[in-house]
């Protein structure tokens, strides 16, 4: 397995340092992104209103939403290329199981998604002034939101490799996703704390966007919820892509349109 | 590898209420350095075939074994084989040559350092040395798939599949390929190809099966293949068109006419020629020999059966 992710790194890598521009306009657009909503919104508000810690929570919600958007389409979107390239049906004759090796590609291209979002996280601080709040601590609620997305990734890519029809879901997805990601639901009456632990990402990225715009101090409690959130929807994730694949086996349509 | 072994194999694909029946009943042996072509008409079932050897699709009944190990699906089945599928696939188009079998090396179980050294080995074999860091998109169609080839062999299999290895190659590509799995050959690797380029099958089957309408009607060396069809027929093209007395004598002889081919077993050559005399004669040849032309007649044998 160490040997499969160092490979599929090197080969992300490769492809990104042949062929950046794609990786660049994302910089590019999202950046735009944020500066139009961060002025639009100054604009509305009128000179002088000071967004105070609501701010630093937008930031950190947008950013979680970048990070969230990445590992939520590219399992499916590299099903649906290698699919369309041809290359899908040796990725199978592989002695790797395919959600192994699905899961392996999707932490080898984690460094260089986060390097990007790093580079935006910077840009945007410098834009909008804010400081948010960096702790160890907030690695446990990172890791369930990372889990929990790349659940939902595997999820699409097992769609995806029996369907091969993903655009559609990918589009509207990421607004659900901005949702999930920023939605107090923890807040909404007696049943909302409940509702939110069982809602994908849900409950790691409301810990980790308040630990980084207002400094809270986790309990366990909290903590324990993020990673079991994020461990419950990468395992279904997982399970949902295996018999995807034994499926698309049985139906005679690996590789296949 | 001792063997391949499959055993009653069936699979029928539905689409809404119609079935279709790629796969009846099929069952072969493939040896230790053995190559068998699989041959049939388009939609006879060799893909499918090729597809469920390399576990990429699952029978609805039978099995494959290979040595024992029962399920192609299995990761000690998977390290154990290679494949190559049809058409400009199996390789990542944006990587280099020697990057691709790195890759493909360790995605078949090898480590990195020892993905390296087979990577190097193979571009020896394969003869792309001097294409170590080409881009795969830039090589030409013939290289591309000696590149696949090469890959499917880079984890050392004990079994190839290769389902239209040389569809759209040049010649002198044909041949290279065909030398480098004579070599694989001759170290025990057993090799299951399909393909319709019958001088291809000529050059390298030691066995051919051969598929009509999803059953397998005939395992035969390819002598034995060879030898089975009008062995000693003729084909005679004659130089103008005949006239109907003529093609009514002939026919009464048992002979084809095919426009101004003539095709006849050794027996009539004489008794054709006389009734042929004075046409002028373009061509007359021996079919022994004729991959084609035996094919052909098989396959009618079994459409007419």
């Amino acid at each position: 397995m160490l040997s499969l992710f160092l490979v599929e790194s090197k080969r992300q890598w490769l492809i990104f340092k042949r062929y950046p521009v794609e990786a660049i306009a994302g910089i590019v657009i999202f950046t735009i992104l944020f500066v139009c909503l961060f002025t639009g919104s100054k604009y509305l508000a009128g000179a002088g209103v000071n967004f105070g810690a609501r701010l630093d929570l937008v930031v950190a919600g947008y950013i979680l939403w970048l990070v969230t958007t990445g590992l939520f389409a590219g399992p499916g979107a590299m099903v649906l290329e290698d699919t369309r390239s041809g290359i899908m049906e040796q990725l199978f004759v592989s002695p790797f199981n395919f959600s192994a090796f699905t899961v392996v590609r999707i932490f080898s291209g984690l460094a260089q998604h986060l390097l990007l979002i790093a580079i935006l996280v910077v840009i945007i601080s410098l834009i909008t002034g804010t400081r948010l709040d960096y702790r160890w601590v907030e690695f446990i609620p990172f890791a369930g939101v990372i889990l929990a997305t790349s659940g939902l990734g595997l999820a699409i890519a097992a769609y995806t490799l029996l369907v091969k029809q993903v655009n559609a879901i990918l589009s509207i997805g990421q607004f659900v996703l901005l949702g999930v990601v920023v939605t107090p639901i923890q807040n909404f009456g007696s049943w909302g704390k409940w509702v939110s632990a069982i809602t994908p990402i849900n409950p790691a990225s409301q810990l980790l966007q308040h630990q980084l715009a207002n400094g809270h101090e986790a309990s366990m409690g909290e903590l324990a919820l993020a990673i079991a959130n994020g461990t419950a929807y990468f395992l279904l994730g997982a399970f949902l892509l295996e018999l995807a694949a034994r499926r698309a086996r049985k139906r005679a349509s690996v590789g296949h349109f | 590898m001792r063997e391949l072994e499959l055993i009653g194999l069936c699979k029928n694909y539905s689409s809404g209420r119609q079935t279709v029946t790629a796969l009846d009943d099929v069952s072969l042996t493939v040896r230790s350095g053995e190559i068998v072509s699989i041959l049939g008409l388009n939609g006879a079932g060799k893909t499918t075939l090729v597809k469920i050897i390399a576990g990429l699709i699952d029978p609805d009944r039978g099995r494959v074994r290979l040595d024992g190990s029962e399920d192609p699906s299995r990761k000690q089945y998977r390290q154990r084989i290679g494949a190559v599928f049809e058409g400009n696939r199996n390789i990542y188009w944006r990587l280099t040559s020697f990057e691709n079998l790195e890759y493909f090396g360790v995605l078949r179980g090898l480590s990195v350092r020892r993905a390296r050294v087979r990577a190097r080995e193979m571009l020896s074999l394969f003869q792309l040395e001097d294409k170590h860091s080409t881009i795969a998109a830039h090589l030409s169609r013939g290289m591309q798939q000696r590149l696949a080839v090469a890959i499917s062999m880079v984890h050392e299999p004990e079994l190839l599949v290769l389902d239209e290895p040389t569809l759209g190659v040049d010649i002198e590509n044909v041949i290279s390929l065909v030398d480098a799995l004579k070599t694989l050959s001759a170290h025990g690797v057993g090799i299951v190809v399909t393909s319709h380029q019958f001088d291809v099958v000529k050059m390298v089957a030691d066995r051919i099966a051969l598929i009509v309408a999803g059953k397998l009607v005939a395992s035969e060396t390819k002598a034995e293949f060879l030898a089975s069809a009008n062995m000693q027929a003729y084909s005679l093209q004659v130089g103008e068109p005949m006239d109907p007395a003529r093609e009514s004598q002939l026919q009464a002889l048992g002979v084809r006419v095919e426009e101004q081919v003539l095709h006849f077993s050794s027996h009539e050559l004489y008794a054709v020629l006389d009734v042929v005399r004075p046409l002028p004669i373009a061509s007359l040849s021996s079919n022994q020999d004729d991959l084609t032309q035996t094919f052909l007649e098989r396959i009618k044998d079994y459409a007419h059966a």
